[in-house]
């Protein structure tokens, strides 16, 4: 699960799970980068007390710089399918200011209640210890704005194929919930100290969102391409 | 001279001697005018000891029908700080029967207030008639609007599906706008919006109008839904506040009595409508003043079982088990499977 020899050198430690291999395969050999996607580990790299355990960390040296590509998803567990009870939110963080008609209205500030809970569990408190660790640049890389219209989600459902009895949600719905997840994201590096990298602007369509040709065939991740861009933005933001 | 009169052979629980016991034998209930079954939806609203009758009725076996429950993708603890499912519509504390019967007539469009929204404490909007429900405030004034039109669609479903109502009256005293005669459950400024004595009046509701108010909200009920039978009860917590320049005790004693006799009169005179004496439970000398907290106002959670315990005992004989809160597997069914694929991400990049 990991490439890149750190006793060989590489100075930059890429940590995160699904949205890291984008990144592996479209960085080619990079002797630099470190990449792990703690998803294939064991034991796993957080404990049963929600905290990245101390042999995980002791993996790496403190001085290297460090690549934060942790979570990324909760708006696609959130809001990819739809839901029986079709909802909808308003989102102060969105370019999509309206809601849809007919669709159940759920506050924002109950939705971004429930977001910050299960973000600050799941991805703030790893990304903390991160920043805590390494005494390095950190670089958080934001989730690529995966949100392409239904027909790729059901050609490309992957494990989502049994469950879209109710359909895809709309793209506005899921927008919104990528937003705020990026906003909330976006907010937790500020205060941790970390760089914040937005997806790269060439990858984007005018609405922000990624555009086809790098789409991979899944319904929430880039592709090699996309990685392949994302390595050159953090070459640039890691001065290399 | 000895022979009969009218309190010979009445009993026990008409003598005081006889009706005194153990603290938690009090059972003031006389006879009730009908039975809860395990079935019937039952609606709550009220004040503040509301909450604590709502919250008891579903663990004491009861149906609390909530009609505006919140998306279930929304954990329980969240939407429970955003004031769903505390009474069957996320109305918030209602106080007085002014405020039921506007809120009824709000529902069925018969009623729409000048006040649309106030500027909340932490930015935002919040809305007049229940300025604390929404933590923060609402984004905007569309939001707003949003989230009352499935709120009062709500309450109107509360109303048509309901089997029983129970209903607390809490308090007389209000903050009315001049404009419509519309009462706002606290003072404008207490929880967002800005006093100003040109657009707000205090009012202190009298007998005869809490009583036409409670009347008329229970027949705008029966219009609606003829089958739904009603248990009204007191608040017995006092007043935190009073608006009048005398001492809040003397403010309680009167709003209490009001609010005592205009139920008294509104269950007198409708079918299917009882008083039940939860007030009574807990301020009765026989308890000794062991069911208030030591702020001599809040009411402990032993007093409320005991109320709750009598309710069951005259109201539940039907009463099932405990309806099983609603859950929704959707969003861990969709975390699971992210997670799944993303373990297969990770195999397909090796």
């Amino acid at each position: 699960m990991v490439s890149g020899d750190m006793s060989q050198g590489p100075r930059i430690a890429v940590i995160g799970q699904s949205h890291v291999q984008a990144l592996r395969r479209g960085m080619g050999a990079d002797g630099r980068f470190a990449v792990v996607d703690t998803n294939g580990l064991a034991p796993a790299w957080v404990g049963e007390d929600g905290r990245v355990t101390a042999a995980f960390l002791a993996r790496y040296p403190r001085d290297m710089a460090c690549v934060s590509m942790v979570g990324g998803n909760f708006h696609t567990s959130f809001g990819l399918v739809e839901h029986e009870r079709r909802f909808d939110f308003f989102c102060p963080f969105s370019a999509e200011a309206g809601v849809e008609a007919g669709r159940e209205i759920i506050p924002f500030g109950l939705v971004a209640t429930c977001f910050r809970r299960v973000l600050e569990a799941s991805m703030f408190g790893p990304m903390t210890q991160l920043r805590e660790h390494f005494t390095g640049a950190m670089v958080h890389v934001c989730s690529p704005p995966m949100l392409p219209p239904a027909w790729h989600v059901e050609r490309h459902p992957n494990l989502f194929g049994g469950k879209l009895a109710n359909g895809v949600a709309p793209q506005g719905v899921r927008q919104k919930l990528y937003d705020l997840h990026t906003a909330l994201v976006r907010e937790h590096c500020a205060a941790i100290g970390a760089r914040f990298l937005p997806p790269p602007d060439e990858a984007l369509d005018a609405q922000g969102r990624l555009l086809e040709r790098y789409w991979a065939d899944d319904p929430s991740h880039g592709n090699a391409a996309y990685g392949a861009l994302v390595h050159q933005q953090l070459l640039e933001a890691l001065g290399l | 001279m000895s022979g009969r009169h009218p309190y010979a052979g009445q009993p026990a629980e008409r003598f005081w001697r006889s009706a005194s016991g153990a603290v938690g034998e009090l059972d003031p209930v006389g006879k009730v005018s009908f039975r809860i079954g395990a079935a019937d939806r039952v609606v709550t609203a009220g004040s503040c000891f509301a909450q604590h009758v709502a919250r008891h009725l579903g663990l004491a076996g009861f149906r609390h029908h909530v009609t505006e429950p919140g998306h279930p993708l929304i954990g329980p603890v969240e939407r429970a700080a955003f004031q769903y499912g505390m009474f069957s519509a996320r109305y918030g504390n209602i106080y007085t029967a002014r405020q039921l019967r506007q809120l009824l007539a709000r529902a069925y469009g018969e009623f729409v207030p000048v006040a649309e929204c106030w500027d909340g404490p932490q930015g935002g909007v919040v809305d007049p008639f229940r300025p604390q429900i929404q933590p923060g405030g609402f984004l905007h004034l569309a939001e707003l609007r949003a989230d009352r039109a499935q709120h009062l669609a709500a309450v109107r479903r509360a109303v048509e599906e309901m089997e029983v109502f129970v209903f607390t009256l809490g308090l007389t005293e209000a903050w009315l706008d001049r404009r419509d005669g519309a009462v706002f459950p606290l003072a404008p400024g207490v929880a967002g919006g800005v006093f100003d004595e040109a657009v707000h009046e205090f009012h202190n509701f009298t007998v005869d109008e809490t009583a036409q108010d409670l009347a008329a909200a229970l027949g705008m009920i029966r219009a609606r839904n003829a089958r739904a039978r009603v248990v009204v009860t007191v608040s017995p917590v006092p007043l935190a506040a009073t608006a009048l320049p005398r001492h809040v005790w003397v403010s309680t004693t009167y709003s209490k009595a009001v609010l005592r006799v205009a139920a008294e009169q509104v269950c007198a005179g409708m079918e299917g409508v009882d008083y039940f004496p939860s007030y009574e439970i807990i301020t009765s000398p026989h308890v000794r003043g062991r069911y208030f907290a030591a702020d001599g106002r809040a009411v402990l959670e032993e007093g409320v079982e005991h109320v709750m315990r009598v309710f069951l005992r005259h109201y539940g004989g039907a009463a099932g088990g405990a309806v099983a809160a609603e859950e929704d597997t959707h969003l861990a069914e969709m975390e699971r499977i992210v997670r799944v694929i993303c373990d297969e991400e990770a195999i397909r990049g090796e």
